[in-house]
C-alpha cells in the first residue's frame, strides 16, 4: 500500500459521493473514521459527543455535497470540518476557555513513557521520559501541530489548513517545539542544521 | 519510498520508520536493519528519533473495529433519510413557479399566504400584549439606551457587557442589556432569548440577573450557562464555576411584591437546574461530564493510606460537588487510590470500589454509602 494509491482511493471515493453514491461516503467514512474519532478525543473527554458530532458532519457533508469542492486532501478536509464542529459545539456546551479555542488536550501530561522490550537500547528510555517531559511543557498550540504532524501524517500546509492559521505560524510552531526537544540532546547541531519540512 | 533521511525528524515523523520502531516485525523490518547498517554515521540520529517516537507515543483511546463498523452504519442510514439538497437558486425558482401555477393551485396558494399572515397577526399582538415578559422587562428599563445583540442561525458571539461581564451568545440568540450601567446601580439586569454563556464580573453590590420568558437566574461573580429553552426543550442553568440561584419567574415576582425572599434553588458547580413546565418543579442534577473548576484539572492524584473523609474533600474542592456520607461510618476508612485521566464518575467509581461502597446521586448531591468499610484499613493499591 502506498500513500499514492490512497490518496487517489480516496479522491475517487470523494467524486463519488460528490455524485451522490452514499456508499462510496460510507467507504470514505470508514476509511477515515480511526483518526477523525482520535483527533476529536484530544478535545474533549466525552466519546460520545465526538461519536455524536461526527454523526452531524457526515450528515452535513451529504446534504450539501452538490456544493462541496473537489479536494485531493479528503482526510485533512474532514480534521478541519470535524475541529470547527467541535469549537462550536464544546463552545456551546462547555464554554471553557476562550470562544474561538478548544481546549486540545496532551497526550503526554501525567502519562509514563510506554515502556517496551525494545527499549533496553542504552539512555533510550531516559532520553524519551525528558522528552516526554518537555512535551508536555509545549503550548497548546504547539501539542496539536506536533500531534497533526505525528498522528495523522499531516505538512506543514495541511496543518496550516486544518487549524486555520498561516504556514508560518505553523511553522514557528513546529520549529520551536523542536527546538526544546533539541535542547536535551548532548550532540544536537547536526541533527537540526536544517529543517526540511517543504 | 524515499530513501533521503537526512534529519531527526525526516525519521521521526516517516511513518514507515515509526512502524519499525514500535513494532519491530513489520513489513519495512529489512528495508530499515539494512538503512541503519548502511549509515553508521547516523546512529546518534536514530537513536534520537526512536526516542521521539517513544516519547510521542501516547496510550490512544481507540474503539473497536465493530464499533466503528456500528458507527459507520448508523450515519449512513440516516444519509437515507437525510432531505434533498435545496440549490441556492432555488428562491428565483419558486417565484416564477408561483407565477406559472393554475387556477386552483394558486387558490390553495392563496389560503396558505392568508393563513400565514394570520399566524403572523397573532404573534404580533402577542409580542405586545402586556403578559410579554420581554416587553415587561423593556418597559422597566425604558429610560435607558437598550443594545439589543443577535446571533443568527450559523453563529454564536462573544462579546462584553458594560461592565466587563463576559457573554457568549449561542446561536439564533437574542441579549438585551442597557449600553451603560452606572457605578451606582444596584441591580445588573439583562434578558436573555437562547443559550447563553455568563462569566460574571464579580461585584456584590449590584447582582447579576438573567431575565428569560420563564426563569430568572441572579448571580453576583460566577460562570454559567442559560438555556432559555424554545417549546420543545426545557429551561436550564448549569453552573461552571461559583454559586447561582435561579427562580420561576412567577415566584420572583411575587415574592418581590410582598418584600420576602423568592423562593428559587441554588445551584453549585457542576449542578445543572431543569424546570420542568409539566409539573412546574425543579430538577437538580450534576452534568454528564463533571469538570474540574480550574482552568488547569489535576490529572494525577494519588492517595496512598489517606482518610477516605480528605479524598472526599478533595474532590469537592476540585469539583465543587458536595459529597455526602456518614462520618461515623467512615471515621476509620481509609484508601489508597490513583486517580488520573478519567472522569469524576470513574473516580467515585473506583474510590467506591476500594472501600467496599456505593454512591448515588441524589438531588445534585453524591450521597456515598460504605457500610463495610468501618474499622477496615482500606482498600488496596488501586492501580
Amino acid at each position: 500500500m502506498s500513500a499514492v494509491n490512497l490518496l487517489g482511493e480516496d479522491l475517487h471515493l470523494w467524486n463519488e459521493y460528490r455524485g451522490g453514491n452514499a456508499d462510496a461516503f460510507g467507504a470514505l467514512i470508514r476509511v477515515h473514521y480511526s483518526d477523525l474519532f482520535h483527533y476529536g478525543t484530544r478535545f474533549t473527554r466525552d466519546a460520545e459527543l465526538v461519536k455524536d458530532c461526527l454523526q452531524d458532519l457526515f450528515l452535513e457533508l451529504w446534504i450539501n455535497r452538490e456544493t462541496i469542492s473537489e479536494t485531493s486532501f479528503v482526510k485533512y478536509y474532514l480534521l478541519k470540518a470535524l475541529r470547527r464542529k467541535l469549537t462550536r459545539r464544546i463552545g456551546r456546551s462547555r464554554y471553557t476557555g476562550s470562544w474561538e479555542e478548544l481546549r486540545f488536550e496532551s497526550l503526554f501530561a501525567g502519562s509514563q513513557v510506554m515502556e517496551t522490550g525494545i527499549m533496553r537500547e542504552e539512555g533510550l528510555a531516559e532520553l524519551a521520559k525528558k522528552m516526554r517531559h518537555a512535551l508536555a511543557g509545549l503550548s497548546k498550540r504547539q501539542q496539536e501541530v506536533i500531534y497533526l504532524r505525528y498522528y495523522m501524517d499531516a505538512d506543514i500546509e495541511e496543518i496550516a489548513e486544518i487549524m486555520t492559521v498561516n504556514r508560518q505560524s505553523v511553522y514557528n510552531l513546529l520549529h520551536e517545539s523542536l527546538k526544546k526537544l533539541k535542547k536535551l540532546s548532548a550532540r544536537p547541531s547536526r541533527f537540526f542544521l536544517f529543517l526540511p519540512f517543504f | 519510498m524515499s530513501t533521503e533521511f537526512n534529519s531527526m525528524e525526516d525519521l521521526a515523523f516517516s511513518r514507515s520508520f515509526r512502524d519499525w520502531v514500535l513494532n519491530r516485525e513489520g513489513a519495512e523490518k529489512g528495508f530499515w536493519e539494512n538503512w541503519i547498517a548502511r549509515n553508521p554515521d547516523k546512529t546518534d540520529m536514530v537513536k534520537y528519533a526512536k526516542a521521539v517516537i517513544y516519547a510521542l507515543h501516547g496510550k490512544k483511546i481507540v474503539l473497536s473495529e465493530d464499533e466503528i463498523d456500528e458507527e459507520v452504519r448508523k450515519s449512513v442510514a440516516r444519509l437515507r433519510e437525510a432531505p434533498r439538497y435545496i440549490p441556492l437558486d432555488g428562491l428565483e425558482g419558486g417565484a416564477r413557479r408561483w407565477l406559472g401555477l393554475r387556477g386552483p393551485q394558486r387558490i390553495w396558494a392563496a389560503a396558505a399566504l392568508g393563513a400565514a399572515l394570520g399566524l403572523a397577526a397573532w404573534f404580533f399582538y402577542r409580542m405586545h400584549s402586556q403578559r410579554d415578559p420581554l416587553l415587561t422587562f423593556l418597559n422597566n428599563h425604558r429610560k435607558e439606551a437598550m443594545h439589543e445583540q443577535v446571533t443568527d442561525d450559523t453563529d454564536d458571539d462573544a462579546f462584553n457587557l458594560p461592565d466587563e461581564s463576559l457573554v457568549k451568545l449561542g446561536r439564533s440568540g437574542k441579549l438585551y442589556y442597557p449600553r451603560d450601567w452606572t457605578s451606582g446601580a444596584s441591580r445588573r439586569e439583562v434578558f436573555l432569548q437562547g443559550d447563553a454563556f455568563f462569566d460574571v464580573r464579580k461585584n456584590q453590590a449590584a447582582p447579576f440577573l438573567v431575565y428569560t420568558d420563564e426563569l430568572i437566574v441572579k448571580a453576583l461573580g460566577t460562570s454559567f450557562i442559560v438555556r432559555s429553552a424554545s417549546s420543545d426543550s426545557r429551561p436550564a442553568v448549569t453552573v461552571v464555576t461559583g454559586k447561582v440561584s435561579v427562580y420561576r419567574r412567577g415566584d420572583f415576582f411575587a415574592s418581590a411584591s410582598v418584600g420576602r425572599e423568592p423562593a428559587g434553588i441554588l445551584l453549585m458547580p457542576n449542578q445543572e437546574g431543569i424546570f420542568d413546565r409539566r409539573t412546574g418543579r425543579w430538577q437538580r442534577t450534576l452534568i454528564g461530564v463533571p469538570e474540574q473548576m480550574s482552568e488547569k484539572p489535576d490529572t494525577s492524584l494519588v492517595f496512598a493510606g489517606t482518610p477516605v473523609r480528605e479524598v472526599f474533600g478533595r474532590l469537592q474542592e476540585l469539583y465543587g460537588i458536595p459529597i455526602q456520607y456518614d462520618e461515623q461510618e467512615v471515621a476509620r476508612c481509609c484508601v489508597s487510590v490513583r486517580l488520573g485521566n478519567e472522569s469524576y464518575f470513574d473516580h467515585l467509581r473506583k474510590i467506591c470500589k476500594a472501600i467496599g461502597g456505593s454512591y448515588e446521586v441524589i438531588d445534585g448531591n453524591v450521597v456515598v454509602s460504605a457500610p463495610a468499610c468501618q474499622g477496615r484499613s482500606g482498600g488496596g493499591p488501586d492501580r
